[in-house]
Protein backbone atom coordinates (compact mmCIF):
# COMPACT_ATOMS: atom_id res chain seq x y z
CA UNK A 1 0.00 0.00 0.00
CA UNK A 2 1.27 3.31 -1.06
CA UNK A 3 1.60 5.80 1.92
CA UNK A 4 -0.59 9.21 1.03
CA UNK A 5 2.14 11.21 1.65
CA UNK A 6 4.49 9.47 -1.15
CA UNK A 7 3.92 11.94 -4.24
CA UNK A 8 6.51 9.84 -5.76
CA UNK A 9 5.27 6.76 -5.89
CA UNK A 10 1.76 8.10 -6.00
CA UNK A 11 2.28 10.06 -9.15
CA UNK A 12 4.52 7.41 -10.44
CA UNK A 13 1.19 4.62 -10.13
CA UNK A 14 -0.94 6.85 -11.64
CA UNK A 15 1.88 6.58 -14.96
CA UNK A 16 2.02 3.01 -14.91
CA UNK A 17 -1.97 3.11 -14.79
CA UNK A 18 -1.88 5.02 -17.79
CA UNK A 19 0.88 3.04 -19.66
CA UNK A 20 -1.34 0.27 -19.14
CA UNK A 21 -4.41 1.28 -20.10
CA UNK A 22 -6.25 1.22 -16.85
CA UNK A 23 -7.44 5.06 -17.45
CA UNK A 24 -10.57 5.12 -15.12
CA UNK A 25 -8.38 3.88 -12.11
CA UNK A 26 -5.88 6.62 -13.51
CA UNK A 27 -8.41 9.43 -13.49
CA UNK A 28 -10.08 8.32 -9.83
CA UNK A 29 -6.29 8.54 -8.40
CA UNK A 30 -5.22 11.52 -10.76
CA UNK A 31 -8.03 13.46 -8.97
CA UNK A 32 -7.21 12.24 -5.45
CA UNK A 33 -3.13 13.44 -6.39
CA UNK A 34 -4.52 16.75 -7.34
CA UNK A 35 -6.67 17.51 -4.15
CA UNK A 36 -4.17 16.23 -1.87
CA UNK A 37 -1.61 18.01 -3.24
CA UNK A 38 -2.60 20.92 -5.07
CA UNK A 39 -6.48 21.41 -4.82
CA UNK A 40 -6.31 24.43 -6.68
CA UNK A 41 -5.60 21.96 -9.92
CA UNK A 42 -8.75 20.09 -8.83
CA UNK A 43 -10.97 22.21 -11.64
CA UNK A 44 -8.36 20.51 -14.53
CA UNK A 45 -8.43 17.03 -13.64
CA UNK A 46 -12.48 16.84 -13.25
CA UNK A 47 -12.94 18.55 -16.44
CA UNK A 48 -9.94 15.72 -17.91
CA UNK A 49 -12.18 13.41 -16.45
CA UNK A 50 -15.28 14.85 -18.20
CA UNK A 51 -13.66 15.19 -21.37
CA UNK A 52 -12.82 11.19 -21.30
CA UNK A 53 -16.37 10.58 -20.50
CA UNK A 54 -17.46 12.49 -23.81
CA UNK A 55 -14.56 10.71 -26.14
CA UNK A 56 -15.64 7.54 -24.30
CA UNK A 57 -19.37 8.21 -25.26
CA UNK A 58 -18.38 9.89 -29.07
CA UNK A 59 -16.64 6.45 -29.94
CA UNK A 60 -19.32 3.89 -28.28
CA UNK A 61 -21.89 6.19 -30.31
CA UNK A 62 -20.28 6.31 -33.12
CA UNK A 63 -20.04 10.20 -32.90
CA UNK A 64 -16.62 10.07 -34.17
CA UNK A 65 -14.05 7.47 -36.35
CA UNK A 66 -11.36 5.62 -35.19
CA UNK A 67 -8.67 8.25 -35.73
CA UNK A 68 -10.49 10.96 -34.11
CA UNK A 69 -11.01 8.47 -31.17
CA UNK A 70 -7.23 8.33 -30.58
CA UNK A 71 -6.30 11.56 -31.15
CA UNK A 72 -8.73 13.00 -28.82
CA UNK A 73 -7.69 10.15 -26.23
CA UNK A 74 -3.70 11.12 -26.86
CA UNK A 75 -4.50 14.35 -26.10
CA UNK A 76 -6.31 13.66 -22.78
CA UNK A 77 -3.90 11.00 -21.93
CA UNK A 78 -1.02 14.15 -22.17
CA UNK A 79 -3.36 16.64 -20.29
CA UNK A 80 -3.15 13.68 -17.29
CA UNK A 81 0.90 13.74 -17.39
CA UNK A 82 1.24 17.33 -17.70
CA UNK A 83 -1.48 17.90 -14.76
CA UNK A 84 0.87 15.76 -12.56
CA UNK A 85 3.88 17.77 -13.45
CA UNK A 86 2.42 20.87 -12.63
CA UNK A 87 0.92 19.62 -9.74
CA UNK A 88 4.58 18.65 -8.11
CA UNK A 89 5.87 21.92 -9.47
CA UNK A 90 2.65 23.84 -8.33
CA UNK A 91 3.42 26.85 -5.87
CA UNK A 92 2.07 25.19 -2.91
CA UNK A 93 5.44 22.43 -4.00
CA UNK A 94 7.31 25.95 -4.02
CA UNK A 95 6.46 27.73 -1.54
CA UNK A 96 7.10 24.50 0.60
CA UNK A 97 10.86 24.43 -0.78
CA UNK A 98 11.21 27.96 0.35
CA UNK A 99 10.19 27.01 4.10
CA UNK A 100 12.42 23.91 4.09
CA UNK A 101 15.18 26.58 2.85
CA UNK A 102 14.91 28.73 5.45
CA UNK B 1 25.89 8.71 -19.61
CA UNK B 2 27.09 6.28 -17.03
CA UNK B 3 27.93 2.32 -17.90
CA UNK B 4 24.88 1.43 -15.79
CA UNK B 5 22.64 3.92 -18.31
CA UNK B 6 24.04 2.65 -21.65
CA UNK B 7 23.95 -1.02 -20.62
CA UNK B 8 20.19 -0.21 -19.99
CA UNK B 9 20.00 1.49 -23.30
CA UNK B 10 21.27 -1.10 -24.88
CA UNK B 11 19.15 -3.38 -23.30
CA UNK B 12 15.81 -1.63 -24.24
CA UNK B 13 17.15 -0.96 -27.89
CA UNK B 14 17.40 -5.41 -27.90
CA UNK B 15 14.20 -5.76 -26.44
CA UNK B 16 12.07 -3.20 -28.35
CA UNK B 17 13.18 -5.02 -31.56
CA UNK B 18 12.92 -8.61 -30.22
CA UNK B 19 9.50 -7.82 -28.63
CA UNK B 20 7.88 -4.23 -28.37
CA UNK B 21 5.51 -5.73 -25.96
CA UNK B 22 8.00 -6.47 -23.37
CA UNK B 23 9.60 -3.01 -24.12
CA UNK B 24 7.28 -1.00 -23.00
CA UNK B 25 7.76 -0.73 -19.43
CA UNK B 26 11.31 -0.93 -19.95
CA UNK B 27 11.32 2.40 -21.84
CA UNK B 28 9.02 4.29 -19.55
CA UNK B 29 11.45 3.40 -16.79
CA UNK B 30 14.68 4.55 -18.93
CA UNK B 31 13.14 7.40 -19.57
CA UNK B 32 12.18 8.36 -15.77
CA UNK B 33 15.38 7.52 -15.10
CA UNK B 34 17.68 9.31 -17.80
CA UNK B 35 15.62 12.12 -19.34
CA UNK B 36 15.49 15.89 -18.13
CA UNK B 37 12.77 16.54 -20.37
CA UNK B 38 9.38 15.31 -18.75
CA UNK B 39 7.82 15.54 -22.41
CA UNK B 40 10.06 12.61 -23.29
CA UNK B 41 8.76 10.98 -20.33
CA UNK B 42 4.96 11.43 -21.43
CA UNK B 43 5.42 10.68 -24.44
CA UNK B 44 6.98 6.88 -23.44
CA UNK B 45 4.42 6.61 -21.15
CA UNK B 46 1.40 7.74 -23.84
CA UNK B 47 3.37 5.25 -26.69
CA UNK B 48 3.19 2.07 -23.83
CA UNK B 49 -0.70 3.07 -23.86
CA UNK B 50 -1.02 3.04 -27.56
CA UNK B 51 0.84 -0.31 -27.48
CA UNK B 52 -1.31 -1.60 -25.37
CA UNK B 53 -4.60 -0.88 -27.49
CA UNK B 54 -3.05 -1.43 -30.67
CA UNK B 55 -5.39 -3.37 -32.95
CA UNK B 56 -3.33 -4.50 -35.87
CA UNK B 57 0.33 -5.40 -36.44
CA UNK B 58 0.96 -2.87 -38.41
CA UNK B 59 0.21 -0.42 -36.13
CA UNK B 60 2.17 -2.25 -33.47
CA UNK B 61 5.05 -2.21 -36.18
CA UNK B 62 4.99 1.50 -36.38
CA UNK B 63 4.72 2.38 -32.81
CA UNK B 64 7.94 -0.09 -31.98
CA UNK B 65 9.63 2.16 -34.70
CA UNK B 66 8.30 5.56 -32.77
CA UNK B 67 9.76 3.43 -29.76
CA UNK B 68 13.13 3.08 -30.70
CA UNK B 69 13.05 6.82 -32.23
CA UNK B 70 12.01 7.83 -28.86
CA UNK B 71 14.70 6.07 -27.14
CA UNK B 72 17.51 7.95 -28.83
CA UNK B 73 16.29 11.25 -28.05
CA UNK B 74 16.24 10.15 -24.18
CA UNK B 75 19.75 9.19 -25.14
CA UNK B 76 20.50 12.71 -26.48
CA UNK B 77 18.56 14.50 -24.01
CA UNK B 78 20.58 12.95 -21.17
CA UNK B 79 24.19 13.83 -22.67
CA UNK B 80 22.90 17.29 -23.68
CA UNK B 81 21.37 17.91 -19.98
CA UNK B 82 23.39 15.61 -17.26
CA UNK B 83 26.28 18.52 -16.10
CA UNK B 84 24.40 21.27 -16.82
CA UNK B 85 22.80 23.66 -13.80
CA UNK B 86 19.46 23.35 -15.35
CA UNK B 87 19.67 19.51 -15.23
CA UNK B 88 21.19 19.27 -12.04
CA UNK B 89 18.39 21.73 -10.46
CA UNK B 90 15.53 19.85 -11.80
CA UNK B 91 16.52 16.77 -10.17
CA UNK B 92 17.59 18.53 -6.65
CA UNK B 93 13.84 19.67 -6.63
CA UNK B 94 12.51 16.33 -7.26
CA UNK B 95 13.89 14.69 -4.46
CA UNK B 96 13.93 17.90 -1.78
CA UNK B 97 9.74 17.50 -3.21
CA UNK B 98 9.83 13.88 -1.93
CA UNK B 99 11.78 14.66 1.10
CA UNK B 100 9.15 17.10 1.92
CA UNK B 101 6.10 15.04 2.02
CA UNK B 102 7.33 12.07 3.15
CA UNK B 103 7.96 14.10 6.83
CA UNK B 104 4.54 15.29 6.82
CA UNK B 105 3.09 13.31 9.43
CA UNK B 106 -0.14 11.24 8.48
CA UNK B 107 -3.83 12.68 9.95
CA UNK B 108 -4.15 8.89 12.99
CA UNK B 109 -6.30 11.21 15.54
CA UNK B 110 -9.03 8.93 17.10
CA UNK B 111 -12.37 9.92 15.49
CA UNK B 112 -14.20 7.10 18.11
CA UNK B 113 -13.32 5.63 21.19
CA UNK B 114 -15.71 3.17 22.79
CA UNK B 115 -15.17 0.88 26.10
CA UNK B 116 -17.19 -2.08 26.81
CA UNK B 117 -20.02 -0.46 25.16
CA UNK B 118 -23.44 -2.90 26.13
CA UNK B 119 -26.96 -2.60 24.88
CA UNK B 120 -29.85 -5.03 25.62
CA UNK B 121 -32.88 -4.33 23.69
CA UNK B 122 -35.94 -4.33 25.54
CA UNK B 123 -38.42 -6.98 23.50
CA UNK B 124 -36.47 -9.84 22.22
CA UNK B 125 -33.26 -11.31 24.54
CA UNK B 126 -30.26 -9.72 22.37
CA UNK B 127 -27.35 -7.77 23.68
CA UNK B 128 -24.38 -6.20 22.95
CA UNK B 129 -21.86 -7.04 25.65
CA UNK B 130 -18.80 -5.24 26.19
CA UNK B 131 -17.80 -3.82 22.08
CA UNK B 132 -14.25 -1.62 22.69
CA UNK B 133 -13.94 0.24 19.49
CA UNK B 134 -10.96 2.48 17.97
CA UNK B 135 -12.10 4.41 15.25
CA UNK B 136 -9.37 6.83 13.56
CA UNK B 137 -8.81 8.87 10.76
CA UNK B 138 -7.66 6.90 7.27
CA UNK B 139 -7.78 4.04 8.78
CA UNK B 140 -10.54 1.09 7.79
CA UNK B 141 -12.37 -0.78 10.90
CA UNK B 142 -14.43 -3.93 9.22
CA UNK B 143 -16.98 -5.78 11.67
CA UNK B 144 -17.99 -9.12 10.41
CA UNK B 145 -19.87 -12.52 12.10
CA UNK B 146 -23.70 -14.55 10.92
CA UNK B 147 -26.74 -11.77 10.93
CA UNK B 148 -28.40 -10.77 14.20
CA UNK B 149 -24.81 -11.17 15.80
CA UNK B 150 -24.98 -6.98 16.79
CA UNK B 151 -23.28 -5.54 13.69
CA UNK B 152 -26.01 -3.38 12.80
CA UNK B 153 -26.70 -2.13 16.40
CA UNK B 154 -23.15 -1.55 17.07
CA UNK B 155 -23.45 1.04 14.24
CA UNK B 156 -26.57 2.79 15.13
CA UNK B 157 -24.80 3.09 18.33
CA UNK B 158 -21.82 4.61 16.68
CA UNK B 159 -23.63 6.68 14.34
CA UNK B 160 -26.21 8.07 17.60
CA UNK B 161 -28.87 6.65 17.06
CA UNK B 162 -29.19 4.73 19.66
CA UNK B 163 -28.05 4.80 23.01
CA UNK B 164 -25.89 2.45 25.41
CA UNK B 165 -26.53 0.72 28.32
CA UNK B 166 -23.77 0.76 29.72
CA UNK B 167 -19.80 1.49 28.90
CA UNK B 168 -18.03 4.81 27.83
CA UNK B 169 -18.58 6.39 24.30
CA UNK B 170 -16.13 9.25 23.20
CA UNK B 171 -15.28 11.25 19.49
CA UNK B 172 -12.27 13.13 20.72
CA UNK B 173 -11.76 14.28 17.00
CA UNK B 174 -15.27 15.72 16.42
CA UNK B 175 -15.72 17.13 20.16
CA UNK B 176 -14.78 20.79 20.28
CA UNK B 177 -12.72 21.64 23.18
CA UNK B 178 -14.02 18.61 24.48
CA UNK B 179 -17.26 19.17 24.57
CA UNK B 180 -19.84 16.53 23.49
CA UNK B 181 -22.12 18.50 21.69
CA UNK B 182 -24.25 15.64 19.46
CA UNK B 183 -25.81 17.99 16.49
CA UNK B 184 -22.32 18.97 16.12
CA UNK B 185 -20.97 15.46 16.32
CA UNK B 186 -23.50 13.86 14.18
CA UNK B 187 -22.83 16.61 11.60
CA UNK B 188 -19.50 15.00 10.57
CA UNK B 189 -20.44 11.68 11.18
CA UNK B 190 -22.05 9.95 7.46
CA UNK B 191 -23.79 6.56 8.03
CA UNK B 192 -25.04 4.35 5.11
CA UNK B 193 -27.70 2.04 6.31
CA UNK B 194 -27.99 -1.32 4.70
CA UNK B 195 -31.39 -0.59 3.61
CA UNK B 196 -31.46 2.83 1.68
CA UNK B 197 -34.14 5.07 1.59
CA UNK B 198 -35.33 5.89 -1.94
CA UNK B 199 -34.81 9.59 -2.80
CA UNK B 200 -36.98 11.74 -5.06
CA UNK B 201 -35.66 14.40 -7.90
CA UNK B 202 -32.42 13.40 -9.87
CA UNK B 203 -29.27 12.34 -8.80
CA UNK B 204 -27.73 16.29 -9.53
CA UNK B 205 -30.22 17.80 -7.37
CA UNK B 206 -30.14 15.12 -4.47
CA UNK B 207 -26.30 15.92 -4.28
CA UNK B 208 -26.51 19.72 -4.00
CA UNK B 209 -29.05 19.78 -1.53
CA UNK B 210 -26.55 17.12 0.43
CA UNK B 211 -23.75 19.15 0.09
CA UNK B 212 -26.25 22.68 1.12
CA UNK B 213 -27.88 20.72 4.27
CA UNK B 214 -23.85 20.82 6.08
CA UNK B 215 -22.68 24.06 5.14
CA UNK B 216 -21.30 23.58 1.60
CA UNK B 217 -23.11 26.79 -0.48
CA UNK B 218 -22.38 28.59 -3.66
CA UNK B 219 -19.15 27.84 -5.82
CA UNK B 220 -17.91 25.23 -3.35
CA UNK B 221 -21.22 22.91 -3.37
CA UNK B 222 -20.41 23.10 -7.42
CA UNK B 223 -17.00 21.85 -7.11
CA UNK B 224 -17.97 19.91 -4.41
CA UNK B 225 -20.54 17.90 -6.30
CA UNK B 226 -18.84 17.72 -9.49
CA UNK B 227 -15.71 16.53 -7.72
CA UNK B 228 -17.73 13.51 -6.18
CA UNK B 229 -19.85 12.28 -9.35
CA UNK B 230 -16.52 12.20 -11.44
CA UNK B 231 -14.99 10.11 -8.74
CA UNK B 232 -17.20 7.82 -8.24
CA UNK B 233 -17.75 7.55 -12.17
CA UNK B 234 -21.30 8.91 -11.79
CA UNK B 235 -21.57 11.48 -15.08
CA UNK B 236 -23.62 9.15 -16.90
CA UNK B 237 -26.31 9.03 -14.66
CA UNK B 238 -26.94 12.73 -12.88
CA UNK B 239 -29.90 13.16 -14.74
CA UNK B 240 -31.69 9.52 -13.57
CA UNK B 241 -33.92 8.80 -10.85
CA UNK B 242 -34.16 6.21 -8.17
CA UNK B 243 -36.03 3.60 -10.05
CA UNK B 244 -33.64 3.99 -13.14
CA UNK B 245 -30.76 2.99 -11.38
CA UNK B 246 -29.30 -0.29 -10.79
CA UNK B 247 -28.41 -1.45 -7.08
CA UNK B 248 -24.93 -1.34 -7.47
CA UNK B 249 -25.57 2.54 -8.37
CA UNK B 250 -28.00 3.10 -6.03
CA UNK B 251 -25.20 2.39 -3.27
CA UNK B 252 -22.22 4.23 -5.08
CA UNK B 253 -24.73 7.30 -5.09
CA UNK B 254 -25.55 7.36 -1.48
CA UNK B 255 -21.62 7.01 -1.25
CA UNK B 256 -21.75 10.31 -3.14
CA UNK B 257 -23.80 11.70 -1.04
CA UNK B 258 -22.48 10.62 1.78
CA UNK B 259 -18.93 11.69 0.91
CA UNK B 260 -20.18 14.99 -0.88
CA UNK B 261 -19.56 17.04 2.36
CA UNK B 262 -16.01 15.71 3.43
CA UNK B 263 -17.72 14.11 6.69
CA UNK B 264 -15.03 12.54 9.46
CA UNK B 265 -16.66 9.23 10.05
CA UNK B 266 -18.08 7.02 7.21
CA UNK B 267 -20.65 4.39 9.09
CA UNK B 268 -21.16 1.77 5.89
CA UNK B 269 -23.37 -1.04 7.06
CA UNK B 270 -23.68 -4.14 4.32
CA UNK B 271 -22.64 -1.78 1.24
CA UNK B 272 -21.74 -4.64 -0.71
CA UNK B 273 -24.65 -6.53 -0.33
CA UNK B 274 -26.71 -6.95 -3.91
CA UNK B 275 -23.85 -5.77 -5.61
CA UNK B 276 -21.53 -8.11 -8.37
CA UNK B 277 -18.46 -8.73 -8.53
CA UNK B 278 -17.38 -5.89 -10.18
CA UNK B 279 -19.15 -3.75 -8.07
CA UNK B 280 -18.04 -4.84 -4.71
CA UNK B 281 -14.20 -4.06 -6.01
CA UNK B 282 -15.10 -0.74 -7.42
CA UNK B 283 -16.73 0.53 -3.94
CA UNK B 284 -13.87 -1.18 -2.18
CA UNK B 285 -11.03 0.16 -3.85
CA UNK B 286 -12.93 3.93 -3.60
CA UNK B 287 -13.94 3.60 -0.25
CA UNK B 288 -9.94 2.56 0.44
CA UNK B 289 -8.50 5.13 -1.53
CA UNK B 290 -11.13 8.11 -0.20
CA UNK B 291 -10.51 7.57 3.58
CA UNK B 292 -6.50 7.80 2.98
CA UNK B 293 -6.86 11.34 1.44
CA UNK B 294 -3.59 13.14 2.70
CA UNK B 295 -5.89 16.47 3.13
CA UNK B 296 -9.56 14.67 3.84
CA UNK B 297 -8.83 11.69 5.46
CA UNK B 298 -11.92 9.98 7.08
CA UNK B 299 -12.12 7.09 9.53
CA UNK B 300 -14.34 4.46 8.17
CA UNK B 301 -16.51 1.87 9.69
CA UNK B 302 -17.56 -1.58 7.80
CA UNK B 303 -19.46 -4.21 7.73
CA UNK B 304 -20.46 -7.38 5.02
CA UNK B 305 -20.35 -10.76 5.07
CA UNK B 306 -17.97 -10.78 2.16
CA UNK B 307 -15.02 -11.61 4.50
CA UNK B 308 -11.66 -11.39 1.94
CA UNK B 309 -12.87 -8.33 0.21
CA UNK B 310 -13.49 -6.96 3.82
CA UNK B 311 -10.17 -8.23 5.34
CA UNK B 312 -8.49 -7.30 1.60
CA UNK B 313 -9.05 -3.53 2.76
CA UNK B 314 -9.69 -3.03 6.27
CA UNK B 315 -6.66 -2.00 9.14
CA UNK B 316 -8.66 -3.39 11.87
CA UNK B 317 -11.40 -6.01 12.57
CA UNK B 318 -13.84 -7.09 15.03
CA UNK B 319 -15.93 -10.16 14.56
CA UNK B 320 -18.58 -10.17 16.51
CA UNK B 321 -20.63 -13.27 17.95
CA UNK B 322 -23.70 -13.29 19.76
CA UNK B 323 -23.00 -9.98 20.65
CA UNK B 324 -19.65 -10.23 22.02
CA UNK B 325 -16.15 -9.50 19.98
CA UNK B 326 -14.38 -12.46 19.68
CA UNK B 327 -11.64 -10.99 17.93
CA UNK B 328 -10.98 -7.15 17.91
CA UNK B 329 -7.72 -5.97 16.76
CA UNK B 330 -5.14 -5.53 13.82
CA UNK B 331 -5.99 -7.45 10.63
CA UNK B 332 -2.82 -8.47 10.20
CA UNK B 333 -2.73 -9.86 13.80
CA UNK B 334 -5.46 -12.50 12.50
CA UNK B 335 -4.35 -16.39 13.72
CA UNK B 336 -1.35 -15.11 14.67
CA UNK B 337 -1.80 -17.01 17.58
CA UNK B 338 -3.12 -20.32 16.20
CA UNK B 339 -1.76 -23.54 17.12
CA UNK B 340 -2.53 -24.96 13.59
CA UNK B 341 -3.32 -23.84 9.79
CA UNK B 342 -6.80 -24.32 8.15
CA UNK B 343 -7.38 -24.56 4.68
CA UNK B 344 -10.22 -24.96 2.35
CA UNK B 345 -10.15 -26.39 -0.77
CA UNK B 346 -12.57 -27.98 -4.05
CA UNK B 347 -12.73 -31.08 -5.44
CA UNK B 348 -14.76 -33.45 -7.53
CA UNK B 349 -14.13 -36.02 -4.83
CA UNK B 350 -16.03 -37.46 -2.04
CA UNK B 351 -14.82 -37.14 1.63
CA UNK B 352 -14.81 -40.88 1.75
CA UNK B 353 -12.00 -40.58 -1.70
CA UNK B 354 -9.87 -37.79 -0.24
CA UNK B 355 -9.97 -39.26 2.98
CA UNK B 356 -8.24 -42.66 1.44
CA UNK B 357 -6.21 -40.30 -1.06
CA UNK B 358 -4.84 -38.58 2.12
CA UNK B 359 -4.53 -41.80 4.44
CA UNK B 360 -0.51 -41.35 4.53
CA UNK B 361 -0.64 -37.40 5.10
CA UNK B 362 -0.30 -36.35 8.40
CA UNK B 363 -3.33 -33.66 9.31
CA UNK B 364 -5.62 -32.82 11.52
CA UNK B 365 -9.53 -32.88 10.43
CA UNK B 366 -10.97 -33.16 7.07
CA UNK B 367 -14.62 -31.99 6.76
CA UNK B 368 -16.39 -31.02 4.44
CA UNK B 369 -18.75 -28.04 5.25
CA UNK B 370 -21.48 -28.18 2.15
CA UNK B 371 -19.47 -26.02 -0.05
CA UNK B 372 -15.88 -27.23 0.24
CA UNK B 373 -13.25 -28.87 2.13
CA UNK B 374 -11.41 -27.75 5.25
CA UNK B 375 -8.53 -29.19 6.45
CA UNK B 376 -6.65 -28.67 9.11
CA UNK B 377 -2.96 -28.91 9.34
CA UNK B 378 0.44 -28.79 12.01
CA UNK B 379 1.83 -24.91 11.83
CA UNK B 380 4.82 -26.24 10.26
CA UNK B 381 2.84 -27.20 7.08
CA UNK B 382 2.91 -24.45 4.47
CA UNK B 383 0.43 -23.91 1.95
CA UNK B 384 2.42 -25.09 -0.57
CA UNK B 385 3.43 -28.33 1.24
CA UNK B 386 0.04 -29.30 1.34
CA UNK B 387 -0.81 -28.49 -2.31
CA UNK B 388 1.72 -30.48 -3.71
CA UNK B 389 0.53 -33.23 -1.31
CA UNK B 390 -3.23 -32.60 -3.27
CA UNK B 391 -1.59 -33.02 -6.33
CA UNK B 392 0.85 -35.68 -5.88
CA UNK B 393 -2.08 -37.68 -4.81
CA UNK B 394 -4.03 -37.10 -8.28
CA UNK B 395 -6.37 -34.67 -6.60
CA UNK B 396 -8.67 -32.43 -8.89
CA UNK B 397 -7.97 -28.29 -6.93
CA UNK B 398 -10.59 -26.22 -8.60
CA UNK B 399 -10.30 -24.30 -5.85
CA UNK B 400 -8.07 -23.63 -2.70
CA UNK B 401 -7.18 -21.06 -0.33
CA UNK B 402 -5.53 -20.92 2.83
CA UNK B 403 -8.30 -19.20 5.60
CA UNK B 404 -4.92 -19.64 8.69
CA UNK B 405 -5.52 -15.88 9.10
CA UNK B 406 -8.39 -15.22 8.01
CA UNK B 407 -12.13 -14.68 10.26
CA UNK B 408 -13.43 -17.37 8.07
CA UNK B 409 -12.22 -19.52 10.68
CA UNK B 410 -14.26 -17.94 13.63
CA UNK B 411 -17.27 -18.79 11.88
CA UNK B 412 -16.67 -22.74 12.41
Amino acid sequence: MIASNDISRRSDEIQILVASNSIPTALKKLMDFVRDFATEFLNEAIVISANFVKVEGDIRTKAIDYKEYTKGRNELLFQMLTLIDEVKNSIVVRESLIAIEQ
Amino acid sequence: MTDKGYKSAIEVREVIQDDASKATRLLVDFAKEYAFDNNLVHRAIVLSHEYATAVSDESRLQLSQQMSKLLEEIIEDHSNNSNTDQGRKKKAIEKAVEEFYSKLELKNDVVVKGKSLTMAYKKGNFTLSDVDIDLRLGEITGVVGENANGKTTLFEIIAGNIDIDSGELSYPYLQKNGKFDWPSIKNKIAYVPQMLPRWYGSLKDNLHFEAATHGIKGRKNREEVEFIFHRLELADFLDLKWPQLSGGYKMRFALAKALVWKPKLLVLDEPLAHLDIKAQLTILNDIRDLSRSLRFPIAVIISSQHLYEIESISDNLIFLQEGKAIFNGKTEDLGKTRKENTFEFETPLSLQELGERLKDFKYGSLVNNGLYFVITTSINVSQLELLRALLSRDIDICYFRNISQSSKQLFR
